[in-house]
């Protein structure tokens, strides 16, 4: 009989993000670039903010999440860039995966294609949280912006809820690339609304009523006005409900059917013998 | 549970894969393209100690065979066995008791030792990281890849890849092992050292059950217990080399023998036969 047995999740999990950790320490100098990278960024939005420094009390809308733009400017980013590249992640380890033929060699194996996709989007998906913390800790402790480090519970409730909402749209959009290859237009939609709508870089508050409705639909949206509310104020959970609430019902709805599409896709995928191809 | 089940059974299984509409096609979008039929009803059983060369041409089905019985592809029609489990059902349960060893070489982590490589798909396979661990070193040396083991798998040679390729086929120790095309870029000591392996051990030792799919005559001639001779999606025979010996030389020919004719009218002055 074969030796395989079952080994638990978390060790498979650990596999995965022990071969991506390896493949990306295996470029040298990338870690230093992303470093600079995001000092780059840093320091583009210090002096953006540094113009605007004037007109900032002007701008009522900016009150609400403390005043400052820079703070407000690299909450955003730090959110927003945390949230395209995981809702990327699903989608492109497939890809990639699919190009380098390690999928159908993968696929080959026992292990079910959910677990293979999850674990193939777990290490994007701890890195970008990394960077995204080392963004506003940069923010706070070279920048010197004021954060409510006493709130990281609430903060913590709220990318777990990001992170659930994510999933289910990546989940989805990787079923796009099982089954067409490429050209998912899920991923590309909600990144690019949640740039226009969700108030990355300009609050969302300045958008005529009826879009700020519509942005209510993106998830990006209630993750930037939370983690703002919540590092800049020192909100709780109990004045983020609506942000909560919001996240969740992606969640709970999501999740089921976006795992339901992936399954469908995957099993056309397998009859239309396309599985592996690019 | 699966005791007295064959290693593999498929009955009657057909794959049709939909054409893909091409140019003017898409001008009549309403017009149903004729499927292009990989397998027609291929009817096959394999033993637990058996080992059987899937011999045909190019595009006669052998790659499309192994890949339904490994369950990348879904068939149309008939059912596909491995211990007593429907592959279509039973997907996982059956790739567990199945090892694969792809034609494509390239499928590893170029910037990955070799026994990284091996310990991540020993663990996907079900292993625990030092059992596979273990069993990549096992498997280096008895595949000469001892000294590799170390090296990243970018930096080997084709053979080098294909070995490891054979090495991750192996590396659950699985009763079941499909090969495709498994000595096509090793040099013929290698493959001969390969044709020893599967026979003397797997088989012989592990009592496995071994299909092979090639299309090089000598090495279906050397390896085989059973030839199963495919052509156009069917088994056109099925029986020892020797018995098939003049079925199989005709089937080379005429599947060639188009273009044969067309090389000689491109160059009717050059001398075909070398």
């Amino acid at each position: 009989m074969s030796r395989a047995r079952s080994i638990s999740w978390l060790e498979l999990m650990w596999e995965f993000v022990r071969r991506d950790a390896k493949i990306q320490l295996s470029y040298r100098l990338q870690a230093f670039f992303q470093l600079a990278a995001l000092f780059s960024i840093c320091v583009t939005f210090f002096f953006l903010a540094h113009m605007l420094r004037g007109v900032e009390s002007s701008i009522g809308t900016l009150e609400r999440y403390g005043g400052s733009y820079f703070s407000f400017a690299i909450i955003g980013l730090a959110a927003s860039s945390y949230i395209d590249s995981s809702l990327r992640s699903f989608s492109s380890s497939i890809r990639t995966a699919q190009m380098t033929g390690t999928f159908e060699a993968m696929l080959a194996t026992r292990t079910r294609i959910g677990s293979l996709v999850a674990g193939s989007a777990l290490y994007t998906l701890l890195y970008m949280a990394v960077r995204s913390g080392v963004l506003i800790a940069m923010a706070g402790l070279v920048f010197g912006v004021p954060l409510h480090l006493d709130r990281l519970p609430a903060l913590a409730v709220i990318f777990g809820l990001t992170v659930t909402a994510t999933l289910a749209l990546g989940i989805f959009s990787a079923g796009f690339i099982v089954l067409f290859k490429q050209g998912d237009p899920l991923t590309a939609a909600i990144s690019g609304l949640s740039w226009l709508l969700s108030g990355v870089l300009y609050p969302k508050e300045i958008l005529p009523l009826w879009v700020q409705r519509v942005a209510e639909f993106l998830p990006a949206t209630h993750t930037l006005e939370a983690s703002r509310l919540i590092l800049l104020r020192g909100a709780g959970l109990e004045s983020l409900s609506g942000a909560v609430f919001g996240l969740a019902v992606f969640s709970v709805l999501g999740v089921p059917i976006s795992l339901l599409w992936f399954a469908w896709a995957v099993n056309r995928a397998r009859v239309a013998g396309s599985l592996a191809q690019y | 549970m699966n005791g007295g089940a064959l290693a593999v059974e498929v009955a009657g299984l057909t794959k049709r894969f939909s054409a893909k509409r091409r140019g003017r096609q898409w001008l009549t979008p309403w017009r149903r393209l004729p499927p292009i039929e990989a397998l027609r009803g291929v009817d096959l059983a394999v033993d637990k100690g058996e080992l059987v060369v899937l011999l045909g041409p190019n595009g006669a089905g052998k790659t499309t065979l192994l890949k339904v019985i490994s369950t990348l592809v879904r068939p149309s029609a008939g059912r596909a066995m491995v211990l007593g489990r429907d592959v279509t059902r039973f997907g996982p349960e059956a790739r567990r008791n199945i090892g694969y060893v792809l034609a494509e070489e390239r499928s590893f982590y170029w910037r990955l030792s070799c026994r990284d490589n091996l310990r991540f798909f020993g663990v996907l396979e079900g292993l625990p990281a030092r059992a596979a661990l273990a069993r990549a070193d096992e498997l280096g040396s008895l595949l000469g890849l001892t000294e590799l083991m170390g090296r990243d798998f970018g930096s080997l040679s084709t053979g080098q890849r294909q070995r490891m390729a054979i090495a991750r086929g192996l590396i659950s120790d699985p009763p079941v092992i499909l090969f495709d095309e498994a000595t096509r870029s090793l040099d013929p000591g290698r493959s001969e050292r390969l044709r020893r392996i599967i026979r003397k051990v797997l088989v012989e030792r592990e009592n496995k059950a071994v299909i092979f799919a090639t299309h090089d005559l000598e090495e279906a001639r050397v390896l085989a217990d059973r030839v199963v001779l495919m052509r156009d999606g069917r088994v056109a025979a099925e029986g020892s080399y020797a018995d098939l010996e003049a079925q199989i030389g005709s089937a080379f020919r005429e599947e060639s023998s188009g273009e044969e004719a067309e090389f000689r009218r491109l160059f009717p002055d050059l001398e075909v036969s070398l």
